[in-house]
């Protein structure tokens, strides 16, 4: 039952860590926390349902349209949102964007409820199948594994993409300082819109795939939290670090459900996250990120 | 100066706003020769959007819209007066207040929610103004607080004792195990559940809770299977009853599941696709699409023909049924319409048949309405025309049937 | 700015008389008089909240914890060890203010984003607590409060006790606090905000100061609690959400945050905003849009809220008086003064 709920829990944690992603991946490059991560999971979620109803995905090349064009509203949707919200803020203290994020996430979800779909809860099917496959007294589905897999792939394209093409070391260059970016001839305003879009790609992706999972509604975005708890733990800022930390939230989860007296299993994650901030606050693989 | 102008229309906003809450009424308390008016605090924005919306706005207007065209009570058309509580009980407070202070209304119906309409009830009882079927399930409406309050649905005490008289009596599977939301609603649930469970000598086996949004239940399926629970009864809205299906599915464990209200939906259905098959629910009003029963067929045509784009839902349902209950009562009342004589309306209610719900009787020592509930199970449906896609649906499996004991 | 000219304190005097009046007048009814209590108890959490964030500049996304324990301890000390109101509000907002205490210790350590993940996590784990302290606090399923009494006097939300009860504090606590922000700590608060390393070097005591500030400001906010639980009588853990400890930051960001003045304006704008919006159509979902739309139009636009406006105001108008400005031309006195 251990390695069945370790298992159970990467997937769930995939989630987190896709969300967790997303906000390091704006954090990364442009310094300010997203706590609207959740709900453009939510608001590209409906698109994708609202697709799904003009296409009907049953095979490969349907299924891949509906993917493309999530991306691709995913993607417009991140950069209108840094045009209107964050551009005319980028001299402003980083509080105030955070608060303008957190009004931002409420904007959302009454845009998203009252205006443009409704508040019922829906469910839609995911490329991956549910069909429980028996590996060694463990149950998984394509689904888990697809979600996993997915996430994990980010890990490695992600960390390589910043770490050597040229538009991933400007983007941490903007990061560290902007004024310095733009003097060395960096675009920084391609560079905040770029990031805005790749995250909400991110995102878009993740409400995708995991749909089946986490049901459409205006709720969606509750998940908000527990990305940015997982992100703190793995260590703020670090790619590999929000992806294992949202993983390890994931899987903390599970086995505190399983293991722990009922007083305690809702609250283990963020106690386990609280501790971890007492002793080592750069979290688990942590690096502080310095400011030049 | 754009940002004076926009700092100063929030401040003369403010003030408007401010001022004309402060206007005051005429002293008549709901009710002229031509008019009576009700009031309502629900959660129309918020985390119960989708129940305050259809079952507070939809099913009553429709209802009273109805009645108005066709002469209203005793020459009365009825009105409500609707205000947004988002499901926070300040604002709930704030609300009942001002309906009773400001808006002057006559009556309090369907207000919903129970920690916000409990945070509430001490300023309708000091107003001495009748609080009518309360849009909560909460164990005490009906019970606790005569004469001013009355409940007309069976709540989930009523409905969690029929399913375990029926599942011990039918299938005789004595291993319970409850999976319940952490709050109010859950905690009816298991209460409900045990208390019926004593009284055949039984206990329940295993509990597990969750956290209202949680999206992975795994941990908690794992162990009730591991308790060797036979029957589970889900004390949950569909949001997490849907995950805890569709888990139990994966692992490929064939417990009997069972469930009441808030997952007797056809949305609940449709989010647990094949999973949900061989779930029994109760039912204390008729599905939707139960043409056999006269006032959901009266129903379906208001909301078609008031409300012709929204979804012919359940939870309106429930609203209708209410207002319909509560109309019976003002026409029992009389031409000479007072407070108290609507409370003596209601109670000279006996077998009094809405067409949806199980007969109704009220009297001076009786305020619960409907306590009975039948059960149906999920079955596999025709397939889409359109599309071919697989579909389910709630079958009635028996009748009504009154829990023991209450 | 001239906080404590003459001017102000006579302002501030009419007001009190004003507010002391208003029950009395003609209008008046008890849902007029409980959305004043809403906005007294508020201006207490605004107050403590604006210490804490706007002036000590710690960032905290959990207060609803400490307006949960301020209200709960209250409610309990009454209902189980009979302790009368006034005590029962007091031990309450002490009890929250040792916590707050003990939540500022580790803050010493964390900044920014880590301590706003921390008060977060916090609130989360007290959200919790409430639900697993059943045989005190009746968990999920919320508990009713006693009514308090004040010798024969009944402290209700339609009492008129219960009213002066929540003006006087709102009023000696902002009077408090505006001491307070002159005074040595407060001026040890904004080193804290603008620089820890520079407050450092000039011999702060960031340990001192910082738990200080949490536990100041918990104890204005569990104060604000126990009135709350008075006025509304039942009280449960999903009433006490991060959505609440959000709206309380929201609030204080409209209002103007590190200043007392915007405390109480962002208090009253909300809590008459929400009145006007229970009326509206709610298929609209216009208070959510409202309200994310307001937050970042002022976070835009009016970033110091809507104290930061009035000052602009006050300021103009004294420099006209002195002369300064010449010309009452838009633009130009929108350069002289921006």
């Amino acid at each position: 039952m251990f390695l069945q709920q370790v298992i159970g829990g990467l997937a769930t944690g995939s989630i987190y860590a896709l969300v967790a992603l997303g906000f390091v991946l704006i954090f990364k490059a442009t310094d300010v926390v997203n706590f609207a991560q959740g709900e453009v999971m939510m608001v590209s979620a409906f698109f994708t349902r609202t697709v799904m109803g003009w296409v009907h995905p049953h095979g490969f090349l349907t299924w891949t349209v509906v993917a493309l064009l999530t991306i691709l509203f995913a993607a417009l949707f991140g950069a209108l949102l840094e045009r209107i919200i964050v551009r005319p803020l980028m001299n402003a203290p980083v509080f105030s964007v955070v608060m303008a994020t957190i009004g931002l996430s409420t904007l959302l979800i009454g845009l998203s409820g009252g205006v443009i779909w409704d508040w019922d809860t829906y469910v839609i099917e995911s490329p991956f199948s549910k069909k429980p496959v028996h590996i060694g007294g463990i149950i998984v589905t394509p689904l888990d594994a697809g979600i996993v897999a997915v996430t994990l792939g980010f890990i490695l394209v992600l960390t390589l993409y910043f770490k050597f093409t040229k538009v991933g070391i400007a983007m941490r260059a903007t990061q560290q300082n902007k004024q310095t970016a733009m003097l060395m001839g960096i675009n920084v305003k391609a560079i905040f819109a770029g990031t805005w879009a790749l995250s909400a790609v991110v995102s878009g992706i993740a409400g995708f795939l995991a749909a089946p999972i986490l049901l459409i509604d205006t709720n969606m975005g509750s998940i908000t939290i527990k990305g940015f708890a997982g992100a703190v733990l793995g260590g703020w800022g670090s790619i590999p670090g929000a992806i294992i930390g949202g993983m390890s939230f994931g899987v903390l989860e599970n086995l505190a459900t399983v293991y722990l007296p009922s007083w305690i299993k809702h609250v283990a994650a963020f106690l386990v996250l609280l501790g971890v901030l007492m002793i080592k606050p750069d979290g688990l693989l942590g690096f502080t990120v310095k400011k030049v | 100066m754009q940002r004076m102008g926009l700092g100063m229309m929030v401040l003369v906003a403010c003030m408007v706003v401010l001022l004309g809450l402060a206007q005051a009424y005429a002293a008549e308390p709901g009710v002229t020769d031509v008019e009576v008016k009700v009031g309502t605090s629900a959660g129309l924005t918020g985390p119960i959007a989708v129940w305050g919306n259809r079952m507070a706005r939809l099913g009553p207007q429709g209802y009273f819209k109805y009645i108005n065209e066709h002469g209203g009570v005793h020459g009365r058309k009825l009105e409500q007066v609707l205000l947004d509580d988002a499901y926070e009980p300040p604002r709930s407070v704030a609300n009942h207040k001002r309906l009773i202070e400001s808006e002057k209304v006559f009556a309090i119906l369907l207000s919903m929610g129970t920690p916000t309409v409990s945070a509430s009830l001490s300023t309708i009882l000091d107003a001495k103004i009748p609080l009518i079927f309360p849009a909560t399930g909460a164990h005490k409406w009906g019970y606790e607080y005569k004469p001013l309050v009355f409940q007309v649905g069976a709540d989930y005490w009523h409905m969690s004792a029929v399913m375990v008289d029926y599942i011990l009596k039918e299938k005789g599977l004595k291993k319970w195990g409850i999976f319940y939301q952490d709050d109010d609603y859950g905690k009816d649930v298991l209460n409900g559940t045990i208390t019926q469970l004593k009284k055949h000598g039984l206990e329940a086996v295993a509990t597990e809770t969750y956290k209202r949004g949680s999206i992975d239940v795994s941990g908690q399926v794992a162990k009730l299977k591991n308790a060797g629970v036979e029957v589970v009864m889900l004390g949950t809205v569909y949001r997490e009853g849907a995950p805890f299906m569709r888990e139990k599915e994966k692992i490929g464990w064939d417990v009997q599941t069972v469930g009441i209200a808030p997952t007797a939906t056809q949305t609940f259905v449709d989010l647990c696709g094949s999973s949900g098959i061989g779930h029994l629910n109760t039912f204390s009003n008729p599905q939707v699409d139960d043409v056999d029963r006269p006032g959901v067929v009266e129903f379906r045509t208001i909301m078609q023909k008031y409300f012709p784009d929204e979804k012919i839902s359940e939870e309106a349902l429930y609203g209708y049924i209410a207002a319909k209950t509560f109309v019976a009562g003002l026409q029992a009342a009389g031409k000479d319409l007072t407070r108290a004589s609507l409370i003596k309306g209601l109670e000279s209610l006996q077998d009094y048949d809405n067409g949806v719900t199980d007969k109704i009787t009220f009297s001076a020592e009786r305020h619960q309405g409907v306590t009975a509930s039948y059960i149906s199970k999920i079955e596999e449906d025709t397939p889409d025309p359109k599309t071919n896609e697989k579909r389910y649906k709630y079958t009635k499996v028996t009748d009504w049937i009154k829990p023991a004991g209450y | 700015m001239p906080n404590g000219t003459i001017g102000t304190k006579i302002l501030a005097g009419l007001l009190l008389l004003a507010l002391i009046i208003t029950p009395h007048l003609s209008f008046m009814n008890s849902y007029l008089l409980y959305i004043l209590d809403l906005i007294y108890i508020s201006v207490l959490v605004s107050v403590g909240l604006n210490l804490l964030a706007g002036y000590a500049g710690q960032i905290s996304i959990g207060h609803a914890a400490f307006y949960a324990m301020g209200a709960y301890c209250s409610a309990i000390l009454q209902d189980k060890l009979g302790v009368p109101f006034a005590f029962s509000m007091v031990l309450a907002a002490s009890i929250t203010a040792a916590i707050g205490y003990v939540v500022g210790l580790p803050a010493i350590r964390l900044h920014g984003l880590f301590l706003a993940m921390a008060t977060l996590a916090f609130g989360r784990v007290v959200e919790e607590a409430l639900i697993i302290a059943e045989p005190l606090t009746h968990g999920g399923d919320g508990m009713a409060v006693p009514v308090a009494m004040l010798g024969p006097l009944a402290l209700k939300s339609d009492t008129l006790a219960f009213y002066y009860v929540c003006l006087a504090l709102a009023f000696v606590m902002t009077w408090l606090a505006v001491n307070i922000v002159r005074s040595r700590t407060g001026r040890a608060f904004m080193a804290l905000r603008e620089s820890e390393i520079a407050a450092q070097t000039n011999g702060i005591d960031l340990a001192k100061y910082k738990t200080i500030a949490f536990a100041l400001s918990a104890f204005y906010t569990g104060m604000a609690g126990a009135l709350y639980a008075q006025a509304v009588t039942f009280i449960a853990p999903d009433g006490f959400t991060i959505f609440l400890s959000i709206k309380f930051l929201a609030v204080i960001i409209i209002g103007g945050m590190g200043s007392i003045l915007g405390s109480i304006l962002g208090a009253i704008t909300l809590i008459v905003l929400q009145e006007g919006f229970a009326k509206l159509p709610p298929q609209w979902g216009a208070p959510m849009i409202f309200y994310g739309a307001a937050l970042i139009l002022v976070i835009m636009f009016m970033p110091q809220g809507i104290a930061g406006w009035v000052n602009k105001i006050r300021y103009r108008l004294a420099l006209r008086k002195m002369g300064a400005l010449p010309q009452l031309t838009p633009s130009a006195s929108d350069a002289a003064v921006s």
